[in-house]
C-alpha cells in the first residue's frame, strides 16, 4: 500500500512545521505534498526534513482556497491512496492512524460527522466545547484511493471565495459514486488538530478580506442584543454565515452529477527534485 | 528573556521529532537540549532541526528515569531560565506560551495536577510535569531529586515542594489558554522504560490482580506514585489525588498537610552522579557517568 498526503497552506507555516513532522513519522507515508499557496514566509524549507517532502509554490495568489490548491498537489500524487489533512492536523505517533482506519476501492473516510457526536460514547455535555477543540476540526480530513478521488474530479474548484464547505460537498459526490462512508474513530486519538481562534479559519479569505461590513455588523448586532464582544463570537458567526452561503450555492441535488470539472489548469515546473513552481494557465 | 527548553528522551524520538518541531519555532527560545538516554536509535538527525538543538548522548542505561537527564541537560544550560518539558509536549504554535506565563520574582511555573476530565484529560492533564523556572534557582536547588530514579513520576511534585520551601511561590501553567499540549498516548508508555516496570509485573502477579490492558499500566502508575510518595514530601494542596483517598490511606504519604506559603523541608538535594562531557560537535555530546 502506498500513500500521498496532500495538504494546502496559505501562511500556516508554523503550525505545518508541527504537523509534517508528525506526518513523516509514518513508513506507510510515501510522500508528503504541500500547495504553499502564496505564505507570506514561503515554507519550502520544510523540504530538509525529509525527502518525502513535496512543496508547490503558487505565487501571486492574493487569497486563500482549498480546491484548487489540493486538487493541485493530487495532480503530482503517485501513490495508490491519498490522505488530504489540514496544516494544522497532527498525527500520533503513539497511535497508528493507518492501523484503525483501512479503505479500499469500495469506501472513503473522513471526518464529517453528521451525528455530531464525534466519538463512540456519547460525551458528557459539560465536555463537548472539548471536543471542538481537538477533534471537530477534522472535519475536513479525507482518506481515499487516488484512482475514486480523480473519478469524481477531486474538489469542486468553484468553491473558492468563501471559507469550507468543499469537504462536506466532495464527502456527498463521493456518496453518489456508490462509496461506503468509514468514520474516523476520534475516541482512538490517531489524529487531533492544533487548537487556535476562529479567525484563523476565515481570516485568508476572499470573502472575508473584502466584505468586512459583514463583521462589521455582526459586532454591532451582538454588542446591542447579547451585549458581547468577543472576537471568537464574531469569528463564529462569519465561517457560519460563509457555510451557509457555500450550501445554497453548492448544495448537491438529487441529479447532480457526482464528478466536477477542474476550474484551473497549471503549468507545473520542477525546480529540484523535492521544489515545484505552479502558474495557472490562462483560460 | 533567554529560555533553555531542557527534555530527557528514551525511545520517544517520534513525538520529540514533532514537540521540538513547535519548540525551535519561539525566538524565546535560545537552545534546546535533550538528553537522549540510551535509545535504541540515534535520535542525532533532530540537529537538523534547528542550530538551537543540542543533544547530549548517554550511553549503558538500562532504565529511563527523569531526574538524571534533566539534571546532566540542565547543566549545559546558558540561558537565564529553564523549561523543563516532556518529549511528547507541543508548544501551541498559534499561542505562545510565554506570552501567557511570565516567571515572577519568587516564583515558579508548574503543571497542575488538578484531575481534567474529557479530552482535556489527554491533551493538558499531563502537561503536569512542566517547570519553568530560574536557572539559578534550578541549580541552587540542586536541581530533580536524582534518588528518584527506580519508580515512574513524582520527581516533579518533589521539586514542586522544595522550591515552596524554598521560599518561591508556585503559580500553576494555565492550561486553559491552550499554549502547550500533551500528545495523547498509553499508560504502558508511561512506564515501561523505568527499572521497577519489571519487579510491579511481578508482584502484581504474585498477587493474583487481574488486570486488563490499560487498566494494568494505570494500577503501575499508581503504585510508582505511592512508593515515592511514601517517602518524598508532598504538598496536600498541590495533589487533588488527595481527595480520592480516604484517612486510613493518607497516613501512608509523606504529607505537607497546610500549604500556606510556607513548607519547612530541606530544599536542598544534593546530586548523585558526576558526568564527563565530551563535546562532539556544535550540537551533539557525549556524557559518561564519572
Amino acid at each position: 500500500m502506498s500513500i500521498s498526503i496532500i495538504s494546502a497552506c496559505k501562511n500556516r507555516g508554523q503550525a505545518l512545521t508541527v504537523s509534517i513532522s508528525s506526518w513523516i513519522q509514518f513508513d506507510e507515508v510515501d510522500e508528503v505534498i504541500v500547495t504553499d499557496w502564496n505564505s507570506d514566509i514561503p515554507v519550502d524549507h520544510l523540504t530538509r526534513l525529509d525527502s518525502r517532502i513535496k512543496i508547490i509554490t503558487v505565487p501571486e495568489e492574493p487569497y486563500f482556497n482549498q480546491p484548487q490548491p489540493l486538487n493541485l498537489a493530487a495532480s503530482l500524487v503517485k501513490s495508490d491512496y491519498i490522505l488530504k489533512l489540514d496544516s494544522d492536523t497532527v498525527m500520533n505517533p503513539y497511535f497508528n492512524f493507518f492501523d484503525h482506519h483501512i479503505i479500499d476501492d469500495q469506501s472513503f473516510l473522513t471526518g464529517t460527522d453528521e451525528s455530531w457526536h464525534f466519538t463512540n460514547t456519547k460525551p458528557n455535555p459539560k465536555h463537548v466545547y472539548q471536543i471542538y477543540r481537538y477533534l471537530k476540526p477534522l472535519w475536513g480530513t479525507l482518506y481515499v484511493t487516488r484512482d475514486n478521488y480523480f473519478k469524481i474530479g477531486g474538489y469542486n474548484e468553484n468553491m473558492n471565495k468563501f471559507a469550507a464547505w468543499e469537504d462536506t460537498e466532495i464527502y456527498e459526490r463521493f456518496l453518489m459514486l456508490g462509496l461506503k462512508h468509514v468514520n474516523i474513530k476520534f475516541n482512538e486519538k490517531t489524529l487531533f488538530s492544533l487548537p487556535h481562534l476562529t479567525k484563523k479559519r476565515v481570516e485568508e479569505f476572499q470573502a472575508y478580506k473584502e466584505n468586512k461590513y459583514l463583521e462589521l455588523r455582526i459586532r454591532e448586532h451582538i454588542k446591542k442584543y447579547n451585549n458581547v464582544d468577543d472576537d471568537n463570537i464574531v469569528h463564529k458567526l462569519i465561517l457560519e454565515k460563509h457555510n451557509r452561503i457555500n450550501y445554497k450555492k453548492f448544495k448537491l441535488k438529487e441529479n447532480s452529477d457526482y464528478c466536477v470539472q477542474p476550474v484551473v489548469k497549471w503549468d507545473i515546473e520542477q525546480i529540484s527534485d523535492q521544489r515545484y513552481i505552479a502558474h495557472k494557465i490562462a483560460q | 528573556m533567554s529560555v533553555s527548553i531542557i527534555t530527557a528522551c528514551k525511545n520517544r524520538s517520534k513525538a520529540l521529532a514533532i514537540s521540538m518541531a513547535s519548540w525551535m519555532q519561539l525566538d524565546e527560545v535560545d537552545e534546546i537540549i535533550v538528553t537522549n538516554w540510551n535509545s535504541d536509535s540515534s535520535i542525532d538527525h533532530l540537529t537538523i532541526l534547528s542550530e538551537k538543538v543540542k543533544i547530549i548522548n548517554v550511553k549503558d542505561e538500562l532504565y529511563f528515569n527523569q531526574p538524571q537527564p534533566l539534571n546532566l541537560a540542565a547543566s549545559l544550560v546558558k540561558s537565564e531560565y529553564i523549561l523543563k518539558l516532556d518529549c511528547d509536549h507541543i508548544l501551541n504554535p498559534y499561542f505562545n506560551f510565554f506570552e501567557f506565563h511570565t516567571v515572577k520574582e519568587n516564583s515558579f511555573i508548574t503543571g497542575s495536577n488538578k484531575l481534567l476530565k474529557g479530552m482535556d484529560f489527554h491533551f493538558l492533564h499531563s502537561l503536569w510535569g512542566l517547570l519553568y523556572v530560574k536557572t539559578e534557582t534550578f541549580k541552587k536547588l540542586g536541581g530533580y531529586n536524582e534518588n528518584m530514579g527506580k519508580y515512574y513520576a513524582v520527581e516533579d511534585d518533589e521539586f514542586a515542594v522544595r522550591l515552596i520551601s524554598y521560599g518561591l511561590n508556585p503559580i500553576l501553567i494555565d492550561a486553559q489558554k491552550l499554549s502547550a499540549l500533551h500528545i495523547p498516548h498509553s499508560n504502558e508508555d508511561r512506564v515501561k522504560n523505568f527499572e521497577s516496570f519489571e519487579s510491579i509485573t511481578k508482584i502484581l502477579s504474585e498477587f493474583g490482580k487481574d488486570f486488563l490492558g490499560d487498566d494494568l499500566y494505570l494500577y503501575m502508575i499508581k503504585l510508582c506514585k505511592d512508593k515515592n510518595h511514601n517517602v518524598y514530601p508532598i504538598s496536600a494542596s498541590m495533589l487533588e489525588i488527595l481527595d480520592l483517598l480516604d484517612e486510613s490511606e493518607k497516613k501512608f504519604f509523606n504529607i505537607v498537610e497546610k500549604f500556606d506559603g510556607k513548607i519547612d523541608v530541606d530544599w536542598y538535594s544534593k546530586p548523585i552522579y558526576k558526568w564527563e562531557v565530551t563535546q562532539i560537535n556544535d550540537q551533539i555530546y557525549e556524557a559518561v557517568k564519572i
